[in-house]
């Protein structure tokens, strides 16, 4: 899987470095003193990387623990993200990070102590009952689980911390250790979920949707509390049928009492990181059509947007609680559209 | 079109002779050969003789750019000799700056850190290679290529046992012979990156074509990039302009082409 191997000298020695290393015989390892020599440089480009990325092993030194943009919660008054890894298995041709990072290559910072120890000081500053901490904004959380045991890692740390919540964000079907341990009622697997006609070209190497919402019902008949993640609502042919399908397929499997929350978002990107996009991919239709600029934000034109969100609006309501949906904040949308 | 970069001429000899390359022009400040696949220069030694050989190798084809290769014999302190070797970090040891080729294509052999020097040096301080370029080399080809695009490979002629000063000219080349295969699989490799690579800096359709019709300013160029792109991405096979349009200026073309690119009939997926 990872043919190179780059190590920041610090951790070379650390028990976590030295199990992925072992997963990896054959690959060759490269010392570094910081990932910053060979992540993000400036003559990377992400698109040839992503062909064959390389694993670094670093230390995340500095703020580890960051509060979410606002208004970006699923129903907490504070919300807080952090990130114990860079980049992602999967190559989602919407994603952000693609015009984030100029690499492809995957971070994985080793020390989820010094994670705890931030997750437990915002605990404790917390004014809220119930601080939400997301962990897939980077990265995919459960897609490299069999390499960085993350979600048991962090799951036995939530399991002693009742008074918040973690949210683990994936497109992945690897669920073998959640479904092999109890549930957790603070922890909430949530799933990003597309219609398969644009997933198939657009999410490449991503599990098909199917087995996505077969993995979401069997989390959910487990116990596991879930969240659906419609992000971000793609503009196509047939969006309506699709999108009415997609729900239909999710809400057919899923026991609905296990649902944490819903949420819908646009297709928005920075104008700096959809220009980088673009520059990487001026063959992809997705980047071609509909777009407008403004704020500083580009994304589907008003009327698209609102078609878009309307629509998903009123079919999920059809299924859902109004108390548990959360769609995301908009620049193009005329106002907030929650009901 | 890979570019290769050696520091010797002996270096040079083997690869020139297996890609059939003719010197290029007499009168350039390095000797620099090219073919149909492959163009070489040789710098001389050390660091500044590379990273101007290599920038004045790009100048000279910067309108037909491609990936950047050295190739050359370094010391190691254990190695044994003749084994080949791909750079996988190299250091320049006056600064202790690190440089790191992107290795994104499969190792065509086993893999070293580079230590670059300014001096030859008969210690082998650490257990990596030892020569006098790497470092610059990496620092220039990466100005321009990205770091995907530059690469190095390197063949042990010296360690411990057997000193630099006993190098002769007939055993380098021999060496450099027996890395041949290894240079002809990085460029078939490195060939389909380029491709992708050179998309993505390619002017669209009808772009020049446009440029010659009516006057854009910068700004204007830029917005007539994107959206000929953008049209190419959406519809591939049709024109982006009807035969018989009748725009009066650029601003005008800009609109028009805004506008069509909005129709339904061109929503992807």
């Amino acid at each position: 899987m990872f043919r190179t191997i780059y190590i920041e000298e610090a951790v070379a020695s650390h028990p976590r470095t030295q199990a992925t290393l072992a997963r990896f015989g054959q690959a060759q390892h490269i010392p570094c003193v910081h990932y910053g020599e060979v992540f993000n440089r400036a003559a990377q480009n992400f698109r040839l990387q992503k062909r064959q990325p390389s694993l670094i092993l670093a230390e995340k030194r500095g703020q580890r623990v960051l509060p979410t943009p606002a208004g970006y919660g699923i129903g907490s008054l504070e919300n807080f993200y952090f990130s114990h890894m860079l980049n992602c298995l999967y190559d989602c041709r919407y994603c952000f990070l693609q015009g984030m990072y100029r690499s492809a290559h995957m971070v994985i910072f080793i020390n989820y102590e010094d994670f705890y120890e931030a997750i437990d000081s915002q605990i404790q500053q917390a004014v809220s009952e119930r601080p939400y901490f997301f962990s897939g904004y980077d990265c995919d959380s459960l897609a490299l689980e069999g390499i960085t045991d993350f979600t048991k890692s962090f799951i036995d740390f939530f399991s002693q911390r009742t008074n918040a919540t973690l949210e683990l964000r994936t497109k992945s079907v690897r669920i073998h250790s959640l479904l092999a341990r109890t549930p957790l009622d603070n922890c909430v697997v949530a799933f990003s979920l597309t219609p398969s006609a644009i997933a198939d070209g657009l999410e490449v190497n991503t599990p098909p949707v199917t087995k996505r919402i077969e993995a979401l019902g069997m989390l959910a008949d487990r116990g596991w509390p879930i969240g659906l993640r419609f992000d971000p609502l793609l503009y196509h042919r047939n969006w309506r049928k699709n999108y009415r399908n997609l729900f239909k397929a999710v809400f057919t499997r899923l026991r609905i009492e296990s649902l944490h929350s819903v949420s819908l978002g646009q297709f928005r990107l920075p104008q700096a990181m959809y220009k980088r996009m673009h520059k990487l991919y001026p063959d992809e239709p997705l980047f071609a059509w509909g777009l407008a600029e403004s704020e500083g934000q580009v994304s589907y034109r008003s009327e698209l947007a609102e078609q878009l969100h309307s629509f998903c609006r009123d079919e999920l309501l059809q299924y859902i609680d109004p108390s548990i949906f959360f769609p995301c904040p908009s620049t193009t949308l005329e106002s907030d559209t929650a009901p | 079109m890979l570019y290769i970069h050696t520091a010797l001429p002996a270096e040079a000899r083997p690869i020139l002779d297996h890609y059939a390359l003719r010197m290029h022009d007499a009168s350039a400040p390095f000797s620099l050969y090219t073919g149909n696949q492959v163009r070489l220069v040789v710098s001389g030694v050390g660091k500044t003789a590379t990273a101007a050989a290599v920038a004045y190798t790009y100048a000279r084809f910067a309108d037909q750019p491609g990936p950047w290769l050295n190739v050359g014999i370094a010391g190691h302190k254990t190695a044994p000799l003749g084994k080949s070797l791909w750079v996988q970090k190299a250091v320049d040891t006056a600064t202790n700056t690190p440089f790191f080729p992107s290795l994104t294509i499969p190792p065509p052999c086993d893999g070293s850190v580079l230590q670059t020097v300014d001096q030859p040096r008969a210690d082998y301080p650490s257990d990596t290679l030892f020569d006098m370029e790497g470092s610059a080399f990496f620092q220039t080809a990466q100005r321009v290529v990205p770091a995907e695009l530059s690469h190095s490979v390197k063949i042990v002629s010296d360690n411990k046992e057997a000193p630099w000063e006993t190098l002769d000219r007939q055993r380098v080349e021999r060496w450099i012979s027996d890395l041949l295969p290894i240079i002809e699989h990085m460029r078939t490799e490195l060939e389909s990156l380029t491709a992708v690579w050179l998309l993505q800096r390619a002017d669209p359709p009808y772009f020049e074509r446009a440029l010659s019709q009516y006057r854009f300013s910068q700004t204007q160029q830029n917005r007539l990039r994107r959206l000929l792109q953008q049209w190419h991405s959406v519809a591939p096979d049709t024109p982006p302009w009807s035969p018989d349009h009748s725009e009066q200026s650029a601003a005008q073309v800009l609109d028009t082409l805004e506008a069509r690119l909005g129709e339904p009939s061109h929503l992807p997926y």
